[in-house]
């Protein structure tokens, strides 16, 4: 019937309902981090938790490919194709990086951890994941703008969850700095390689909330 | 007489294609947003249709029956009824494959490209009225352009007089009483001039603008003691979900007058040879033909209209109201003025137009344009092929008379 014709207007996906998708996945995936960490601390099998990390990066880059392909497409948003491609670029950084943390901790066992740094460490982790929840609010919320038109006090509400996460990626600043301090302390005491893979680690999640406050920012400029 | 008897099965069965086929411009995005269920979507359009067909479809039957050949100077009685006949069963057939093949050929350009396929190979290229063509073919270009622009212009005001506002709720309870009376105002106005046939300004303008004002003040009295819910722009919404049965009604009323002459118009020229004896003399189109026309698109609304809503309503629940409103609203008041200048334009590729207009203001969260292209094929094919169909039709048909 030539009912089509109306509906072909209508695509049945939408880049933005892929890019929530892809984002409830990154955020599923950062909340399993915790337990990972806790686990690895304690000395518990971390083998299934790295395994469903994994699997969600994988469908986070099922969904990716399919909204570079809709965008490659005539399918049109309220936002530039580049906009979106570069956020994308950095939300899907953010799921490999929880991946590259979860494998990276399959690796090796540190040794010579003492309660009050796992403590600093279990913080920061924390700190990850509450950056990744608020962004993931974020995106979510962006159906809500274009809902509502791009109206101000919609936005005013995104540009809440940016500070919100720039005050995150300050107090990870601070952690990251606290946790090197007392690396650097133990490098008479620690193995060479679990110090260099630590520090590693750390900066691996520190760089993840930076990342995901250059993704707010990114997404709150495009939104405008 | 037997010619008249066939045309006139051949119009009405094409008249519930019509209705069949295009019921989804005008209630897709009403039954897309739950604003009225499938069932009485079905029974508003076929009413609707039926009055549109019926109080305006005059204009534009006209325009098909001698805008696009001249009858003057068509010599033969026997000519004209088998030219028109032709177009009729050329456009029938365009819309036949249009409808299995889901291809996006307008009815409203087959018929044009019928009646002047006919004119050409029975006359000569003079016999098409070649001003009135390019009159009409830029209107195809001009609709869809219009419904955008209007769309666009539409969303933009909704957007700035209620969604941007500190309250948009309250902003909602005030704003749209004023668009419902805008629409009453324009619908009354060309039932007034068109329908009613008071010619003088004055009257028509004060009365649609006393209606227009009333039906406002009802609507205001009725959204008046409304509370927002927690979530205020949903409150928005399922303000404009009320609003959108009436722009619905809007554009079925609109498409009756508009469409109704692709299957009538043919069918009035046949009539008037058949009524005179003699071609180009002047005839009135009596009204049960419009109504003929009428009930056949409301006949196809009827029968075949449910599986086609069912379709489309599933199909882009994502729509909001506003939105929709806004497309409805458009699309209707381009066709209804086109159908008031006697313009055969096409409700799909206007209703595409208005749906780009909101997608380029920002109002929907992703629109293909793939369809554009096409409809540009579609602009570039359907005149020649079915111009070409009517007029090996035409050759078999005068062999036959």
């Amino acid at each position: 019937m030539k009912s089509s014709f109306f509906l072909k207007m209508f695509p049945k996906e939408s880049p933005i309902q892929s890019l929530i998708e892809h984002a409830a996945l990154l955020e599923k995936a950062a909340n399993l981090l915790p337990g990972l960490m806790r686990d690895y601390f304690d000395g518990k099998s971390i083998e299934e938790t790295v395994r469903t990390i994994s699997d969600l990066e994988s469908q986070a880059d099922e969904i990716k490919f399919k909204i570079r392909k809709m965008l490659s497409s005539t399918v049109r948003t309220p936002f530039a194709v580049k906009d979106i491609l570069d956020y994308l670029h950095l939300q899907d950084s953010l799921i490999d990086s929880v991946e590259d943390i979860a494998k990276k901790l399959c690796l090796n066992k540190v040794e010579g951890l003492d309660d009050h740094v796992k403590g600093l460490t279990l913080e920061l982790v924390d700190q990850v994941k509450d950056s990744i929840d608020f962004l993931e609010d974020m995106m979510r919320e962006v159906k809500s703008v274009i809902s509502s038109s791009f109206a101000e006090k919609v936005l005013e509400k995104e540009g809440r969850g940016v500070i919100k996460i720039e005050d995150i990626e300050f107090n990870v600043d601070k952690l990251s700095i606290d946790i090197g301090k007392w690396l650097y302390s133990k490098k008479h005491e620690m193995n060479p390689v679990d110090l260099i893979f630590f520090r590693e680690t750390v900066r691996i999640m520190v760089k993840m909330t930076d990342t995901a406050e250059n993704t707010a920012e990114l997404m709150h400029a495009f939104l405008k | 007489m037997t010619i008249l008897i066939l045309a006139a099965i051949i119009g009405f069965v094409m008249s519930m294609a019509i209705g069949a086929n295009d019921v989804a411009n005008s209630m897709a995005t009403a039954v897309g947003a739950k604003a009225i269920t499938i069932k009485q979507a079905v029974i508003i359009a076929a009413i609707l249709e039926f009055t549109g067909a019926f109080f305006f479809g005059k204009m534009v039957t006209e325009t098909v029956r001698k805008g696009i050949v001249d009858p003057a100077v068509i010599k033969e009685p026997n000519i004209m009824l088998a030219g028109a006949f032709a177009a009729l069963v050329a456009a029938a057939l365009w819309v036949f494959i249009s409808t299995v093949f889901a291809l996006p050929i307008s009815t409203t350009h087959s018929i044009v490209g019928g009646m002047a396929g006919f004119g050409i190979v029975a006359v000569g290229w003079s016999a098409v009225n070649w001003g009135k063509m390019l009159f009409i073919a830029a209107s195809w270009f001009l609709s869809p352009l219009l419904g955008g622009l209007m769309a666009f212009a539409m969303f933009k005001f909704i957007s700035w007089a209620i969604l941007h506002r500190n309250k948009p709720f309250e902003a909602a309870k005030k704003v749209g009483p004023v668009l419902i009376g805008l629409t009453f105002f324009i619908v009354m106005l060309m039932f007034f001039r068109k329908a009613m046939h008071m010619d003088r300004l004055q009257g028509p303008v004060l009365w649609s603008g006393l209606i227009g004002l009333a039906t406002a003040i009802i609507a205001f009295l009725v959204l008046r003691r409304r509370k927002a819910d927690k979530d205020e722009f949903g409150s928005v919404e399922n303000i404009f979900k009320k609003l959108q049965i009436m722009t619905s009604c809007y554009v079925s009323l609109s498409h009756g007058a508009n469409d109704v002459a692709n299957a009538i118009g043919p069918l009035a020229a046949i009539y008037a040879v058949v009524k005179l004896g003699t071609v180009g003399g002047a005839v009135e189109i009596p009204k049960y033909l419009l109504g003929l026309g009428g009930l056949g698109i409301a006949l196809g609304v009827a029968l075949l209209g449910y599986r086609v809503m069912h379709t489309v309503g599933d199909g882009i629940t994502e729509l909001n109201n506003t939105r929709g409103f806004s497309i409805d609203f458009s699309t209707a008041t381009t066709v209804f003025l086109a159908s008031i200048l006697g313009l055969p334009v096409s409700s799909s590729h206007t209703v595409v137009g208005s749906i780009v207009g909101v997608g380029m203001a920002r109002g929907l969260e992703a629109v293909n344009f793939d369809i554009l292209k096409k409809i540009a094929v579609s602009w570039l094919l359907t005149v020649p092929l079915s111009g070409v169909t009517a007029a090996l039709l035409y050759k078999l048909f005068i062999g036959w008379m």
